[in-house]
């Protein structure tokens, strides 16, 4: 998952990482994060935003910081920071190779 | 106060388009869906509704998970339940809504998901086998093949035998398609294809057939294990006739508590016909001249199945002494004997050293004496007569 070995992340996986960068984040929080970023281009279905933190907290990027009653926050480990970054640097050189050969 | 619903879940459990197809048009018929009990799924009532039902996948606790409620809830979708311990129900008035966006992830958690069921197909395989091992008994199929009728009907194993491998034939088959369905199911969220339901799936009444066939297999095994099957009774006041009211009130029986029995054996399960046992032995009782009583009894529920038995041993009669460890041997001579009241047949086999073998029948209960000594079990006749009468 976002390492070289498993291949790029999907976008919702992408998002769902950067919305960690600033702050920790709960679910919902989240969600309103990724289509306030992308103007509604990407939707954060539930089943796949659940999906998914169970996912990034197995591997080790994100980390449970507090539970409120039915809402759980997260934050951002540096593993996950890592592989946000990786999948950052491959979108870079994935837009400056379609720059260049535009030209 | 209207009341809820309970339906057969006509469609397989692991066809999850299916079943959400099925759980929409319920509520859409004014059942919502509240619970499930194996084959079967309780339904609410509401006012009819059109809805989109999602049926998630459940990866570890099977109670509600707050946290997915939470964002199922943000997203529009109702929580209904848990299905089968295997999906969290929820329901949205949006058709257009969607509960997973990221095709590749929905993918793998069905791999999972799937994975899991598949080592619980494993584990359901390692019961039937314990199950079939369980009822695969000390009878042969020699004796199957050569006395149907006694194995079928007297022995404990044969019909939860023959109906396991029948019951759990349906439950694996069931288990089978549904790994297929969910493969399927697999296949077209990776090419992000959307798998339309044909509403013709009816794989649910495969695992209602099994279910029902290995239920009295289930009951059966419990009584067993519970020791319900066997309630011995006292001799005293069985009206079992006895070696000592043949041979005389001087007649010494053996010591042995084995051959000299002071209790009725009966037994009886579900699948197998009740039976009584009594034997009692002169002293010395491996000797080939020592008297000998063994008293048998079974009852069926059908009495033509008691018929299909004496049938059965009348045919079997020239090879009738091989049925006791002590009564082999030859010469047997059959007499068919007047009926006293209350029995439907009676004959009696005689056979060399002074050894007889009486069969009665009365309704739906067969009487079986095996007798060696100087007396004739004929003698006796009305005794039994009275025995069966009892039983």
């Amino acid at each position: 998952l976002g390492s070289k070995e498993r291949g790029p992340l999907t976008e919702p996986m992408y998002y769902v990482l950067m919305s960690f960068l600033k702050q920790d984040m709960c679910g919902t929080d989240i969600t309103q994060f990724v289509e306030h970023k992308t103007r509604g281009r990407v939707r954060l279905g539930p089943g796949t935003l659940y999906t998914l933190l169970a996912k990034f907290q197995e591997e080790g990027y994100l980390e449970e910081t507090l539970v409120e009653g039915r809402k759980r926050t997260y934050r951002l480990t540096a593993k996950g920071r890592t592989a946000y970054e990786e999948e950052l640097a491959r979108l870079r050189a994935c837009v400056l190779d379609g720059e260049e050969e535009s030209r | 106060m209207s009341t809820g619903h309970w339906h057969i879940t006509p469609v397989n459990g692991y066809d999850i388009s299916a079943l959400e197809a099925w759980l929409a048009k319920n509520a859409s018929c004014g059942k919502k869906f509240s619970f499930t009990i194996a084959p079967f799924t309780y339904f609410e009532p509401i006012e009819p509704v059109q809805l989109q039902i999602h049926l998630e996948p459940i990866r570890g606790k099977v109670e509600e998970d707050p946290e997915l409620s939470d964002l199922f809830a943000s997203a529009g979708w109702q929580y209904w339940g848990t299905f089968r311990s295997n999906y969290h129900v929820f329901a949205t008035e949006d058709l257009e809504a969607q509960a997973h966006t990221d095709p590749e992830l929905l993918e793998e958690t069905l791999k999972k998901f799937f994975r899991q069921k598949l080592l619980s197909g494993f584990g359901l395989a390692v019961l039937s086998w314990f199950l079939l091992a369980f009822y695969y008994g000390s009878t042969t199929f020699f004796s199957l093949r050569y006395y149907p009728m006694q194995s079928l009907l007297m022995s404990s194993w044969v019909l939860p035998f023959a109906l396991s491998v029948i019951g759990l034939l349906l439950v694996d088959l069931s288990y089978l398609f549904g790994l297929v369905h969910l493969l399927r199911y697999r296949r077209a969220v990776r090419h992000e294809r959307h798998l339309p339901s044909s509403g013709k799936n009816q794989g649910g009444y495969l695992l209602l057939a099994g279910l029902l066939v290995l239920l009295p297999v289930t009951l059966n095994t419990l009584s067993l294990f519970w020791g319900m099957d066997y309630s011995p009774y006292p001799l005293e006041g069985s009206g079992f006739v006895t070696l000592q009211e043949i041979e005389g009130e001087d007649f010494v029986l053996t010591g042995d508590y084995m051959h000299n029995m002071d209790y009725i054996s009966h037994e009886d399960t579900l699948l197998s016909c009740e039976s009584w046992y009594f034997n009692q032995y002169g002293m010395f009782p491996d000797r080939k001249d020592t008297p000998a009583l063994i008293v048998q009894a079974n009852r069926f529920r059908f009495p033509f199945l008691a018929q299909a038995l004496v049938d059965e041993i009348e045919e079997k009669g020239a090879y009738f002494a091989r049925l006791g460890y002590y009564w082999h041997g030859e010469g047997n001579e059959f007499q068919s004997l007047p009926l006293p009241e209350g029995l439907d047949y009676a004959a009696l086999y005689r056979m060399n050293e002074g050894r007889m073998y009486l069969l009665a029948r009365r309704g739906g209960t067969v009487l079986r004496v095996q007798y060696r000594g100087t007396h004739d079990l004929t003698d006796y006749l009305d005794r039994f007569a009275q025995l069966l009468e009892m039983l």
